[in-house]
């Protein structure tokens, strides 16, 4: 159990869904493309983020029509999966997110083989200028999964994860839109996936309040749920 | 009389469609033709409706109709979101394919590639 699992940055693959990302998707992408493979996943963009994500060293993924971010997210794992990846990590593409936590996740898959999935927490890592309103919703969120899924997170709705193939494997994600994250989770739970949870910095910016996640989302994401319970 | 003469023809009429025509599942077939020829006779006789309805408790046909309405209504709610998520999940599948199949290499390694 205390072996190591020796993995070359090459194995290594960011899974990065990106819908009208233009603006800050290239910064991501060298930045990540620089050390590990990325595939971007154009999931239906009305401007150039394919392109620019194409030219700044990803592999680009587009869907013809936008689906939503679990769906993006499934259709680059597949990819990554098919690509022999060995780790996979989810990041944002508007760069709220910080590739030395994706390196620390990735530390943490290599010495300790027992893992499955590491994910990332903003509550018990950083949250930088998180508005009040946005905090209430996402702790609240954390609450209903706990409850719902008999895990004890700290974070629900993070986007930073990291898989192995296995992991990966055995969590297929078939909530095309926001509900994916607690579908994620609910996986580990139901199949009992050997996961750890790592404190995260988010950052927030102007650019990712505007886009990220909003409060009106979490009734979607409830009723997604529900029905997604209802309809197996 | 005018409204019963035009339910009677139409509910005919929509009888008639469904005896003629083949369905995929037998027993949907046979729940139309029941319900429809149930159609007609209370159109005709509407009092035994109403002796139908006092049979298991409750007052009025037209209470009884109305139970069974939401009760088909829920049904049919429930089969068609069903049916849309099916679909909904081919088509994921049809754009991811797509999508993995067209897969574009990044641009600089066709620079490798060329030099």
């Amino acid at each position: 159990m205390s072996m190591n699992r020796p993995i070359t940055n090459d194995k290594v693959w960011f899974v990065v869904p990106a819908f009208n990302e233009s603006q800050r998707l290239e910064s991501v992408v060298k930045e990540v493309s620089a050390k590990y493979n990325i595939v971007v996943i154009d999931d239906g963009s009305t401007d150039s983020s394919g392109a620019i994500a194409n030219k700044s060293g990803a592999y680009v993924l587009t869907h013809s029509v936008n689906l939503g971010q679990g769906a993006a997210l499934q259709t680059g794992i597949d990819f990554a999966l098919l690509k022999s990846a060995e780790i996979i990590i989810t990041f944002d593409s508007d760069g709220q997110h910080h590739l030395s936590d994706a390196e620390t996740m990735i530390n943490v898959l290599q010495n300790d083989p027992s893992l499955d999935v590491v994910l990332g927490s903003r509550f018990t890592g950083k949250a930088e200028n998180i508005p009040k309103l946005r905090r209430v919703f996402l702790k609240l969120s954390v609450m209903f999964t706990n409850l719902t899924t008999g895990l004890s997170l700290t974070d629900s709705h993070n986007g930073l994860r990291a898989f192995t193939a296995k992991g990966a494997r055995n969590i297929r994600i078939t909530q095309n839109k926001m509900a994916h994250a607690s579908e994620i989770l609910e996986k580990i739970s139901q199949q009992k996936i050997p996961f750890k949870e790592i404190p995260v910095t988010i950052t927030y910016t102007e650019h990712t309040l505007a886009k990220g996640q909003k409060i009106s989302g979490a009734s979607k994401i409830v009723e997604d749920l529900i029905i997604s319970r209802v309809f197996k | 009389m005018i409204f019963k003469i035009f339910a009677f023809l139409f509910l005919l009429t929509l009888l008639f469609f469904v005896i003629f025509r083949k369905f995929n599942v037998k027993v949907v077939k046979y729940i139309m033709e029941f319900v429809l020829s149930c159609g007609i006779v209370f159109v005709i006789w509407p009092e035994q409706l109403t002796a139908i309805s006092n049979m298991v408790g409750i007052g009025r046909g037209a209470d009884l109709i109305l139970y069974l309405l939401c009760l088909f209504f829920a049904a049919t709610f429930l089969g068609a979101y069903h049916r849309f998520r099916e679909v909904d999940k081919r088509f994921t599948n049809l754009v991811r394919v797509m999508a993995i199949r067209d897969a574009a290499v990044p641009y600089s390694h066709h620079l490798q590639n060329d030099s």
